[in-house]
Order: structure tokens, then C-alpha cells, then sequence
């Protein structure tokens, strides 16, 4: 039975479900991009919306998820349900790529808690606290992106470290590595741990950049990372008791 | 990037040759020639003059970082006398071909003058207009026109966005903004202009601003470099963002009481501090 919260977090993760006829890479790709009910996942989402049916001449929207959809954009993400963690577990696995961006940095402490380990538990991923960039003198006013290309982007209020190998880390903010690329399955999950959506909606050049590298990026492509393997996943489904 | 200051900047009653020596001395890489401000070049200066300028400056081991210009605050682009803007036109080509001759890629020019009795509206499309015709002369000698934001002084292209606008409607690579980070006061920050404008910024003007003077006050809002309220570290992170490594220009108001020519090696020591990046 779920609890209230996660069954309106479920109605807030309404997707908006964009088919793209043409998309620049080889495969025609859907992309599906799941908002939650607050106006900075609202923006974001605006920015990836813009950023992903750019190119496209013929973009729809409807209101229901397909099931083929290779590409999950779930912007400015302050709570998920274990349900709905789950379910894009199932998605990477058979072969989406899913960038996620987090909006942990907006959120009470506890909550915050609960969903770093929540990504620990589903998808194997190490979240520190987030910090505030504020107006810390010492704070770099920039996250530096080294992949897919280099690009210094600014920092959106707050941002989410995660731990990482090195050879899956894409953007630093001075000593902490904020976003990532996993492979998980047959799919991929990036992590952005400081927000993009916000400066792609405000036509920040070098978030464009960033965000049309990443959606464009083929999964087998210029990436090389670690995998976790069908039997570790299913492991760890099992522990959540979800088998 | 390389260190550049104006010949304007030479201590009064200095020669040309003596104010190269001193900039090579301070540091400096390159000196910003100024036309209309000090005798060796004016209008009437010839071509073969000019050479002899840039004979000595490359003899003094420098080089010219560009081409501004004193002029245009009396005769200007946007003035509504046909004659001033004429002649505006004639010093800003002059410049171009200048620039050619000094063997730089890049001219200083403010364009356009609100004033109370020429407003926004028609400064605005004058200057369009002339910077339209300006651009194909400076594609043909391959010289960037550096469009200053001089903001508060002309009350002209207030926010970076409109500025950027701007350039959008004169739609010529060969037309960018030579961006003083002191120029934006109290009216915003220099690093989101540069961020804003990144690879059309032709040039970059150093010098400090302090805010709580606010805009054209009795009292001068500029000062020494570090001195002043510019955020350093924040402007320094942006240049590297948008991959700016041209000239940093420092345009000094000189200060110094007694031994002026120690406000320039100081000028060279603080953009040496800045460019390496340790605040």
C-alpha cells in the first residue's frame, strides 16, 4: 500500500512524453521527460523540453509514458518514491538512458537523508549532502564539465557530490565530483548533481552545450564506465524485497 | 592573455619613446594607442608617421594591443549634426586603417551618446545604421570593431542583454564589444557580462570600481585594480569560461600624486596577479 506522499509524488511525476521524429542521433529516440509538481522541475523541464524538440520537426506532446522510450529526462528531482526509483531502474536496465537531475539541494535535510539512500539502495549510487553555494566566497562560481565536452557551467544555488570512479565522473565543483555517468543494464544513468535545465531555459550557452552532449550522446558511444551487471541488479532488487 | 596599457597612461610630458620604455620595464606586452589624445597621433598624423609609431613600438620590444580612440564623445556616430557625425565616421576609419598600419587586429570606439537633447530611440537606430556601413569596412581590412561599454557615461546599451541584442542587429563578426569590467558600476557585474558575451568580446578593459559612488557622480567611481569592488576572482573564472585570451587593457585614471610612473608599474603587477589567478 503506498503512503500518501508516494501516491502524490506519483501523480506529481506526470510525464510529459515527447516524440521526436527526428533526432540528431542515428536512432529516432523518444524522450520522455518526468516533472515533479514544483516550479523548479517546472523550469528545468522547460529547458530540457526546448533543448530536446529544437531540432525536431514534428514534436508532440502526449500524456502517457511509451514504453520505448530510450531517453528519461527527470529534472530538478527532490523526492522519489521507491516505486517510482524502482521503475526507472527497470527502464536503465533494458535500455534507457536517463538523466536525472537532482533537486536534493531544496530540500528539508531529512528528506534529502532518505533519498541519498534511496539512490544508494536502487541505483548503487554514493550522494553526499548537498551543499549550499551561496554566497561562500571560497565556492567556485562554476561546475567544470570535462565530458562529454569541457565546459564551465554555473552553479544553480545547491549542489548534490556524489562519489565516483574517476573514469565515470563528468563535472567537478572544486574538490567534489557532482556529476556522473553510469552504465546500469543494458541502459545508462547520468546523475547531475547540480542543475542544468534552469540555464539551458535561460539560453546560458554553455549549459546548451553540455545538455545537447549528454542527450545526443549514444549509449555505446564516447562514453567507457564501469557496469553493474544483470545479477547484481537483480541482487539488489532482491534485497528491497521487490522480488 | 597579455598585458597592455593606454598611451594615454604615460605620465604627463613623457615622450612616446619614453612611455614605451617605461611599459616595457613595468612588464607590459603591448601599448592601446589612442587617437585625438596625445600629439603623436591625430587626425592629421600621416601614414608615414604612423609607421614610424609602429617602427618604435615594435622597437621597444612591444606591441600595439589596438587602436582606441578620444574623439567620439565630441564627434559621435549618433549625433544628430550631419557634420559630427561625419567626421565620426572619418575617425573611425582612420582607426581601421591605423590598425592595419600597427599591425592589430582590433579598434576601441563608443558608439553612440544618449544625451537630454538626443534620446534613446534615435541613438539607437543612428547608430545602428552607421555601424552597419562601419562593419563592411572593417571585414574588408580584417579589423574587429570594438563596440566600448561605456554605460553609465552614455546612458547607452545599459544591460549586457540589450547590448547583446545589439550586436545581434548589427550582425557582423567583424563587430563585438571591447568590454570594460569597471564601466558596469553599480548596474550589475562585469563577470556575467562576460559570460553573456564571451567570444565577441574583442578586447577586455581592467580597472576597479567602486560602487557605492554609483554612477557619474562628483567623484570618480574608478580606481586602482583590486582597490575597488569588482569581485577579481569571479571575473578572472569567467574570462577562463568563455576561453578569452586576447589583451587585458588596464585604462587607468592617473592617481598617483608623486611618481605617477609607479602607478604604472603597479597597474602591471596587479593584472600579472590577476592573470595568475591567485587572489
Amino acid at each position: 500500500m503506498p503512503t500518501r506522499r508516494e501516491f502524490l509524488t506519483g501523480l506529481a511525476l506526470a510525464p510529459f512524453v515527447v516524440r521526436l521524429a527526428a533526432a540528431r542521433s542515428a536512432a529516432a529516440r523518444n524522450v520522455e521527460i518526468w516533472q515533479e509538481d514544483h516550479c523548479l522541475s517546472l523550469e528545468s523541464a522547460m529547458g530540457f523540453g526546448h533543448l530536446v524538440s529544437r531540432n525536431s520537426p514534428a514534436t508532440s506532446f502526449a500524456s502517457d509514458r511509451t514504453a520505448s522510450s530510450s531517453l528519461i529526462i527527470a529534472p530538478g528531482i527532490r523526492w522519489m518514491s521507491l516505486s517510482i526509483a524502482v521503475d526507472l531502474a527497470d527502464r536503465i536496465h533494458q535500455g534507457a538512458w536517463v538523466i536525472l537531475e537532482s533537486g536534493l539541494g531544496f530540500s528539508p535535510r531529512a528528506e534529502s537523508k532518505h533519498q541519498i539512500d534511496l539512490f544508494k539502495k536502487v541505483f548503487g549510487l554514493q550522494l553526499l549532502p548537498p551543499v549550499k553555494v551561496g554566497k561562500n566566497p571560497a565556492a567556485a562560481t562554476y561546475v567544470e564539465y570535462t565530458r562529454p565536452v569541457h565546459r564551465l557551467v554555473r552553479t544553480f544555488e545547491a549542489i548534490t557530490p556524489v562519489r565516483c570512479d574517476q573514469s565515470e565522473a563528468l563535472a567537478r565543483w572544486g574538490k567534489h565530483s557532482v556529476c556522473i555517468r553510469k552504465r546500469i543494464g543494458d541502459g545508462t544513468f547520468v546523475f547531475l548533481g547540480s542543475m542544468l535545465g534552469p540555464g539551458i531555459w535561460a539560453e546560458e550557452r554553455e549549459a546548451i552545450e553540455i545538455a545537447s552532449a549528454l542527450v545526443t550522446s549514444d549509449s555505446e558511444g564516447i562514453f567507457k564506465s564501469s557496469r553493474i551487471s544483470g545479477r547484481e541488479a537483480k541482487a539488489t532488487r532482491k534485497e528491497l524485497g521487490l522480488l | 592573455m597579455k598585458k597592455s596599457t593606454g598611451d594615454n597612461f604615460f605620465p604627463k610630458a613623457m615622450s612616446f619613446s619614453a612611455g614605451l620604455d617605461l611599459l616595457k620595464r613595468a612588464g607590459y606586452d603591448g601599448v592601446e594607442l589612442w587617437l585625438g589624445d596625445r600629439p603623436w597621433f591625430r587626425m592629421q598624423t600621416t601614414d608615414a608617421e604612423l609607421r614610424l609609431l609602429a617602427r618604435q613600438v615594435r622597437d621597444a620590444g612591444l606591441e600595439v594591443s589596438d587602436v582606441a580612440n578620444a574623439l567620439d564623445w565630441q564627434e559621435n556616430i549618433s549625433a544628430r549634426d550631419p557634420a559630427k557625425r561625419d567626421a565620426a565616421v572619418r575617425h573611425i576609419e582612420r582607426q581601421i586603417e591605423a590598425a592595419q598600419i600597427f599591425g592589430t587586429d582590433a579598434i576601441l570606439i563608443v558608439a553612440g551618446l544618449v544625451t537630454e537633447e538626443t534620446p534613446y530611440n534615435e541613438v539607437y537606430k543612428r547608430t545602428l545604421e552607421a555601424l552597419h556601413k562601419l562593419a563592411e569596412v572593417a571585414a574588408k581590412a580584417r579589423v574587429k570593431i570594438g563596440v566600448e561599454n561605456c554605460n553609465s557615461e552614455q546612458r547607452f546599451l545599459l544591460s549586457p542583454r540589450e547590448f547583446a541584442t545589439f550586436l545581434d542587429e548589427v550582425k557582423s563578426p567583424w563587430a563585438g564589444i571591447h568590454l570594460d569590467v569597471g564601466n558596469i558600476h553599480d548596474t550589475g557585474f562585469a563577470e556575467q557580462w562576460i559570460e553573456i558575451h564571451g567570444q565577441r568580446i574583442t578586447r577586455i578593459h581592467m580597472k576597479d570600481t567602486l560602487k557605492h559612488r554609483g554612477r557619474c557622480g562628483q567623484q570618480s567611481v574608478y580606481t586602482n585594480i583590486f582597490l575597488g569592488d569588482n569581485n577579481w576572482p569571479a571575473i578572472r573564472e569567467a574570462i577562463r569560461k568563455v576561453n578569452y585570451d586576447g589583451w587585458l587593457i588596464a585604462e587607468m585614471e592617473s592617481r598617483y600624486q608623486y611618481a605617477a610612473d609607479q602607478q604604472v608599474y603597479d597597474t602591471a603587477a596587479a593584472l600579472t596577479r590577476f592573470i595568475s589567478g591567485t587572489f
